[in-house]
């Protein structure tokens, strides 16, 4: 098992770098000065061609990467040409909001999605089971943007039940328990967006994982020794059905990290999608840069605690 | 001497199939016509491809034609589902976004099954340093968040249908290598294989001749159901203005328009229809893509 991880944690290392290789050229190709914006028109072409030269502007491409590279080792990210302070300083300030919103729709997709997807697989070709198919297929192609949009129009604008965006009522002052109700208002709607999305893959894992269980041997020994169905599904089919929807969770997160960059878009919700959105519309390269290898970095995370998580719950699988 | 067992393969095969009646795909296609989302769903997609091919003929105003006196018109007997900020007629825009949304999902699967099928079959076939090479890339690029990285590409070369369709493609072969090459390692120890190998052909042949055709099952599998992520993924980018750009309508992009608040809440006309459109496009390809699966599945007896 340990040499398992660690022979994983190592191939993480050419991935990260082969990532990191492919943002980076990408955004060194893009035309443009992105530090035009910050310089001084007054100065002489001279002075400007110098300043460039000073931060490396000038460099061939691999000169560049390495230099970033030792930076960015070192925790500097570079200097937000927007925001005018270190990239590290407005990273901090959007990926909590980015982690609230996807780890809630998580655990809410979670909580609801399971439970359906088990009583979906023990009620096979039930009028529930029809309902919650279609259910889940719709689910699976909506785009979480479209939701998002109707559920402003018609729940927040025109019935007037949720605010309509941000994560805070602008103006108001609210302190204590009131900030978090207020937190909690403006984030029903974007995290049931995301959700939404979510759950129905999730459902449909839960319940064809359910039933190729439920068709094993020991189910069929454990209901022939006289167990009581609740507990042959519950104790015994559902503890093995949800290995592999475990990894499902942990590679979901990878996708809602994903998906929450078109809903913070479309509620205007203050996280890295947002961020990055905007770095990309005003050429903040740097801000560009950073964020999405952030964002890459929590993705893989995410995915390789899927594959261990794995290993780890399901004996059968050999570690080489 | 090869060309004459060929000829004789093959005629052995068609006698085989003379005899026992039915061939596996035969009894695909039966299994999918009995399953009635998968027909509904291919029945929508015919509906919609019509539409696409014949969009001049049921549409009476001009794609582009911009009128003034008319703007944010709501659906009326003239303009069945009203104008937009330009005076253009929703409508006939949305059948001619049929075509782009349609074309967008198509190219850009093709794009990532050509580069999946290829690598994943020669990494799984050639085994050793390739296939370690093959792997490491399919783990960089499955760890890009797609998102992301359509929005910063999209964003640096700016909007084009093209550049939209590379993005898709290039980004999303890891799936169709994986599965392919999963495939290729269990068919490259089979009995045909090892004959074809005796027989003097060369990787080449053996990939292309014997070994992928022999992948076709998941391989259309996972084409239709990249088709409905393609058209999803066209929708986002065009709707954050990345995508198809204007004046060629695309679902994604005549979405967009509800970036401004007002039409979002009044001018419902301008966004609904094509999310809807979306929406059921995406829905009937799931429906036939999960028909197809089952149906190709030797494991699901029906």
């Amino acid at each position: 098992m340990r040499k398992y991880i660690t022979k994983r944690l190592l191939l993480m290392i050419p991935v990260l770098l082969g990532i990191s290789i492919v943002i980076f050229s990408l955004i060194n190709i893009a035309p443009g000065d992105p530090f035009s914006s910050m310089i001084d028109p007054n100065i002489t072409a001279s002075d400007k061609q110098n300043m460039l030269e000073s931060i490396g502007y000038y460099d061939t491409l691999p000169v560049k990467y390495v230099k970033w590279l030792g930076r960015a080792a070192h925790g500097d990210l570079g200097y937000s040409i927007r925001y005018k302070e270190p990239v590290t300083d407005v990273i901090m300030r959007n990926i909590g909001n980015t982690m609230l919103l996807s780890l809630s729709a998580l655990l809410l997709s979670v909580l609801i999605a399971v439970p359906i997807g088990v009583i979906s697989a023990t009620h096979k070709y039930s009028l529930f089971d029809y309902v919650i198919t279609v259910f889940s297929f719709i689910g699976l192609s909506i785009p979480v943007f479209f939701l998002g949009m109707l559920m402003i129009k018609f729940l927040a604008f025109d019935m007037n039940l949720f605010p309509i965006s941000g994560m805070v009522t602008v103006g108001a002052d609210y302190s204590g328990i009131q900030k978090f109700f207020d937190l909690i208002q403006h984030m029903i709607l974007p995290v049931t967006a995301l959700g939404m999305i979510n759950m129905a893959s999730l459902m449909r894992y839960t319940r064809s994982s359910m039933l190729e269980v439920i068709t094993q041997d020991y189910i069929r020994t454990a209901r022939a020794k006289g167990l009581k169905e609740r507990r042959v599904i519950y104790k015994h089919a559902l503890k093995n059905a949800l290995i592999p929807v475990v990894t499902v969770i942990c590679m979901s997160m990878g996708y809602l990290l994903s998906g929450a960059l078109l809903t913070e878009t479309v509620f205007s919700w203050p996280g890295m999608g947002t961020l990055i959105y905007q770095a990309i519309l005003n050429r903040d390269y740097p801000l560009v840069t950073s964020s999405t290898m952030v964002l890459a970095m929590f993705i893989l995370f995410s995915n390789l605690l899927a594959d261990i998580l794995y290993a780890f719950l399901d004996p059968r699988i050999k570690f080489n | 001497m090869s060309v004459i067992n060929e000829a004789t393969d093959k005629k052995a095969i068609l006698n085989k199939k003379n005899s026992s009646g039915i061939s596996p795909w035969q009894i695909a296609v039966k299994k999918l016509k009995k399953n009635k989302l998968a027909m509904f769903g291919l029945f929508i997609l015919g509906v919609l491809a019509l539409a696409a091919i014949f969009a001049p003929l049921i549409t009476s105003y001009d794609r582009d034609l911009i009128n003034m006196a008319k703007i944010y018109e709501a659906p009326s007997f003239n303009h069945w589902l009203g104008t937009d900020e330009l005076g253009r007629d929703v409508y006939t825009r949305l059948v001619y976004g049929t075509r782009i949304s349609l074309s967008v999902g198509i190219v850009s699967t093709a794009v990532s099954v050509i580069i999946g099928v290829i690598l994943g079959a020669v990494g799984g076939y050639l085994g050793g340093i390739v296939d370690a090479i093959i792997m490491r890339i399919v783990d960089i690029f499955m760890c890009f968040p797609f998102y992301l990285i359509a929005i910063v590409v999209a964003g640096i070369f700016g909007p084009s249908l093209l550049i939209l369709m590379a993005i898709m493609g290039i980004l999303s072969w890891p799936k169709i290598a994986r599965i392919v090459r999963a495939e290729v390692l269990t068919l490259k120890h089979r009995e045909f294989v090892e004959a074809s190998r005796a027989l003097g052909l060369n990787s080449r042949k053996i990939i292309f001749k014997h070994i992928i055709p022999n992948t076709m099952a998941p391989i259309i599998v996972y084409a239709t159901l990249g088709i409905a992520q393609g058209i999803l993924s066209e929708a986002g980018l065009s709707y954050l203005g990345l995508g198809v750009k204007q004046p060629i309508p695309s679902w994604g992009n005549m979405l967009s328009a509800a970036q401004n608040f007002s039409v979002l809440v009044s001018q419902w006309w301008l966004w609904i229809p094509p999310g809807i459109m979306v929406l059921f496009t995406v829905l009937s390809i799931n429906f036939f893509g999960d028909g197809l699966r089952d149906a190709l599945d030797p494991k699901i007896i029906q």
